[in-house]
C-alpha cells in the first residue's frame, strides 16, 4: 500500500525582495500572476547585530531578513536553500585567487552554502539544526523534500529559507531560467493542508523559476505543478 | 598623532566592512579582539591578510608573538614600523 503523500500545513511566511518589501505588496504580486521585479537593494537587517550584520552581502541580507520575519523560535529546524548561494562572492574569490594567490578569509567564510544561517545561529544564541540544500532548478522542491522529512523526524517546526539573486554578468549565457533578487521563508507545520509529491515524467521542461512559483502557490491556495529533468513536481492543497 | 596609527585603524576598518565606525571611535591602546572592539578569529586572519598585502610583512598564524602583535593598533604599528618591507 503506498504510504501517504507527505504533507504540511503553512503557519507563517516572510518574503523580501526590492520591491516588494511588505505582506500586501506579496500578496498582490502572487494575485498577479507576473514575475518577480528585479531591484538593487537590500534590506536593512536591523534585526542583526552590527558586527555580524557587517559579514552579510545582499543575498545573505534578504534570507535573514525573511528569516528573523518568521518568528525562529527554539525549537525550530532551519533549512536553507539556495540554487546558486553567494555566487558573487565565490567568483570574486576566484578572481582574486588568480590574480594575486590570496583571498579573503571573510570571503571565503560567508562563501559556504551554510554561513548565512550560522550567522543567525550566532547572532541569537540557539544552536539549531540547519541543513542546506542546492539542487539546480529543483532546489527549492529539494529543500521542502528536507523540510518535510524533518517533519516526519519529529520537528515540530520547519523554517524553510529560499533565496537567491541573478548570477553575475560572467554567468549569464548559462542561466536556463528567469532570476530576480527574493527571499522567502515558508513557517511549515505538521499538518494536511499541503501535500507535495513527485514522479518521473517524460514531459518537457517548465519554462518558469520554480521558487516563486512554490511561494505564489502557498499564497494564493492554489495548486502548482513543475517539471524538469525528468521529474514532475506537485504541490496541493488538502481536500 | 602618529599617521601609522591612524592609517591602520582605516585599514581595520576597510578590511573589515565596520560599516559605523570611525578611525577616532578606535582607541589606539584598546584590545582589539574579545571585549575591547569585539572582533573575532576570522577578523583577525582577514586583518592579517591585509596587513601583508600592504606592508609586505611575514606573519605565523600560530605564534604566540603573532598574538601580542595583534594586541592593539598601537602594537600593531610597532610591529608594522619595524617588519615593513613596503
Amino acid at each position: 500500500m503506498p504510504s501517504p503523500a507527505p504533507s504540511f500545513t503553512l503557519s507563517g511566511w516572510s518574503a523580501w525582495n526590492p520591491a516588494l518589501t511588505d505582506a500586501a505588496a506579496w500578496l498582490d504580486w502572487a494575485a498577479r500572476d507576473e514575475a518577480l521585479p528585479q531591484g538593487d537593494g537590500a534590506p536593512a537587517l536591523a534585526a542583526m547585530p552590527p558586527l555580524l550584520r557587517r559579514r552579510a552581502h545582499r543575498l545573505g541580507r534578504m534570507a535573514l531578513e525573511t528569516l528573523y520575519g518568521a518568528a525562529p523560535g527554539d525549537d525550530c529546524v532551519v533549512v536553507h536553500a539556495s540554487r546558486h548561494g553567494e555566487v558573487e562572492r565565490s567568483l570574486a574569490l576566484l578572481q582574486s585567487l588568480a590574480a594575486d594567490g590570496s583571498v579573503s578569509p571573510q570571503h571565503f567564510g560567508m562563501a559556504v552554502h551554510n554561513a548565512i544561517p550560522g550567522l543567525f545561529t550566532i547572532a541569537r544564541q540557539l544552536p539549531l539544526p540547519v541543513s542546506a540544500v542546492a539542487a539546480g532548478r529543483a532546489t527549492i522542491w529539494a529543500a521542502l523534500v528536507e523540510a518535510l522529512g524533518q517533519l516526519a523526524d519529529g520537528a515540530p517546526r520547519v523554517l524553510l529559507v529560499m533565496a537567491d539573486e541573478p548570477v553575475p554578468p560572467l554567468f549569464t549565457p548559462f542561466t536556463d531560467e528567469p532570476e530576480a533578487p527574493f527571499a522567502y521563508t515558508l513557517a511549515l507545520t505538521p499538518g494536511d493542508d499541503w501535500h507535495l509529491d513527485w514522479a518521473a515524467s517524460d514531459a518537457g521542461d517548465c519554462a518558469d523559476n520554480a521558487a516563486p512559483g512554490v511561494l505564489r502557490a502557498v499564497l494564493t491556495g492554489r495548486g502548482y505543478a513543475w517539471q524538469s529533468q525528468g521529474r514532475r513536481w506537485r504541490l496541493e492543497p488538502g481536500a | 598623532m602618529n599617521p601609522l596609527h591612524d592609517e591602520i585603524k582605516q585599514l581595520i576598518i576597510q578590511s573589515l566592512n565596520l560599516e559605523d565606525i570611525a578611525p577616532s571611535d578606535i582607541d589606539t591602546d584598546a584590545a582589539l579582539f574579545g571585549d575591547g572592539l569585539g572582533l573575532d578569529s576570522i577578523d583577525a586572519l582577514e586583518l592579517g591578510v591585509a596587513l601583508q598585502k600592504r606592508y609586505g610583512l611575514t606573519l605565523s598564524a600560530e605564534s604566540e608573538e603573532t598574538r601580542k602583535h595583534f594586541a592593539s593598533v598601537r602594537a600593531l604599528a610597532d610591529f608594522v614600523e619595524a617588519n615593513r618591507t613596503k
